[in-house]
């Protein structure tokens, strides 16, 4: 008879690892030799005791719902970036931004101008406000030639600079965001360059948006051209046939309460009247932002003269309340 | 996920802590996932590879899981010695210490020995088990029957269950 099995060939046929010729060897083997019969029936029960002490592992709960789970959210984490970003051509990204971006600028109705005129526009132009009816300086800047008073290093009738601005007039962004620029550094020193610029360059946009180009300064850089624009500096939107006179009022009348003295209202009063200033304010930007984009507009207009209303009337009240308390003292 | 379950297990054969056999077998079939895109694995090699990723990333986890381990054999220290006072039920404490013993009479095998039991266990061909631990096939039986005997002994030492 042939050799005995080894323990490998043993194991293959108790596993069925066999092929059939060799498989029927092993099995005349097994039947000739006691030997071997009796390592494989040891096998056969060590095998079986083993298949015993991890046959509880094999029957326990594997946590198949939670693996799943588990997986499908890694694999969605896996993903979602990969997909938006390779899915999505950068073009069309950036499409669907400025559509979203163009879509909030030109859609207009008051309440959505209101909600979306940018607060940066706000404060800017209460800056401008108070930069040309408070400070001395203003008189310099509504009166003076622009270029040649604050940019000693620029031409004094130079026509470059308007007609820089009006070469990039089209982003009301572009307005929007130096005015903001110029609202912190406003506060912090003059910078009556900085607010002029951008008077101006809203001027030049306003003017574009009219239809109105011999008011804007770039027909000749002359004389002419140069009090144009410092005019429109006084007065930045000539939105309003009578917006001047509102403008007036209102400095008046701010100008009136200054010298009666804000003291003399209570903290409480002070404080609305200050809350009530900056709604009314608001809602002068707003509407003047969305008259300045569609001049046609009469409803905007509207709105703005009815805001300009509010705010004089406003400030009439508050003017009265604090000659009735200085009246009083 | 059609053999989650032989990852899962073997994954939990290596590691013996069901959090972190959780943690392998996604990552298992994550990097099945990335590799669907690259280069897949047969068919007949799928088995082998996703438990060749699996045992080499339990030996990876086993390295750094000595804490896990110790709070694992303090429990089953526990549980044993206190008569199963601890376990809510008999028939589950029963079967948790017995999983656990032989658990522990695995870790004790060799490798390759160890892992050619626990594939053979799991179902696998000694042609997948080849696969899988790269051994040449014709040692598949030979291995096995090594680490057969080796459980066994260890097994019969530790737990004394005939």
């Amino acid at each position: 008879m042939e050799t005995c099995l080894d323990e490998g060939t043993l194991q293959a046929y108790l596993d069925g690892e066999l092929s059939p010729e060799t498989l029927n060897n092993v099995a005349l083997h097994l039947a000739a030799c006691a030997a071997c019969a009796q390592a494989a029936h040891a096998a056969e029960q060590e095998l079986a005791h083993f298949n015993a002490a991890f046959a509880p592992a094999l029957s326990a709960n594997v946590p198949t719902a939670k693996l799943r789970a588990r997986l499908d959210e890694a694999i969605a984490g896996m993903n979602a970036p990969q997909r938006g970003f390779a899915t999505m051509p950068a073009a069309s990204r950036l499409r669907s931004i400025y559509a979203s971006l163009v879509a909030s600028l030109t859609t207009f109705t008051p309440r959505q101008a209101t909600a979306f005129a940018s607060f940066l526009v706000a404060v800017a132009l209460v800056v401008v406000f108070f930069a040309l009816i408070q400070t001395p300086d203003g008189q310099k800047t509504t009166g003076g030639e622009v270029a040649g008073n604050n940019q000693p290093s620029a031409p004094a009738s130079s026509p470059a600079a308007p007609v820089a601005n009006r070469e990039t007039p089209d982003a009301i962004a572009a307005v929007t965001a130096s005015s903001g620029d110029t609202k912190d550094k406003e506060f912090d020193s003059p910078a009556p360059v900085r607010v002029r610029r951008d008077d101006r360059a809203m001027f030049v946009k306003a003017g574009l948006n009219n239809r109105q180009p011999a008011r804007t300064p770039v027909d000749g850089g002359n004389a002419e051209a140069g009090n144009t624009t410092v005019a429109a500096a006084a007065k930045p939107e000539p939105v309003l046939e009578d917006e001047k006179t509102y403008i007036s009022s209102i400095a008046s009348l701010t100008s009136a309460i200054e010298a009666q003295g804000a003291s003399g209202l209570t903290p409480t009063l002070r404080a609305e009247y200050e809350r009530n200033l900056a709604v009314v304010n608001q809602a002068i930007i707003s509407s003047r932002v969305a008259a300045r984009r569609n001049p046609q507009d009469t409803d905007a207009k509207e709105f703005l003269r009815a805001a300009y209303q509010n705010k004089v009337e406003l400030l009439s009240a508050v003017a009265d309340q604090a000659q009735i308390a200085s009246s009083r003292d | 996920m059609l053999h989650h379950r032989a990852v899962y297990n073997t994954s939990y054969a290596l590691l013996r802590d069901a959090g972190l056999a959780e943690d392998v077998t996604q990552e298992v079939f994550l990097r099945l996932y990335r590799q669907l895109d690259a280069e897949p694995p047969a068919d007949e090699f799928l088995r082998p590879w996703l438990l060749r990723v699996a045992i080499n990333l339990s030996h990876n986890t086993m390295r750094s899981r000595t804490r896990s381990v110790a709070r694992e054999e303090e429990f089953a220290r526990e549980t044993i010695g206190t008569d199963g006072l601890t376990a809510p039920l008999d028939a589950d404490y029963e079967r948790h210490t017995e999983i656990e013993e032989a658990r522990r009479a695995l870790e004790k095998i060799e490798e390759p020995m160890r892992s050619c039991l626990l594939l053979k266990q799991q179902g696998l061909s000694y042609r997948e088990i080849a696969a899988t631990l790269s051994i040449n096939e014709t040692y598949v039986g030979s291995l096995v029957a090594r680490g057969r005997k080796e459980f066994a002994r260890v097994y019969g030492k530790i737990g004394g269950r005939r």
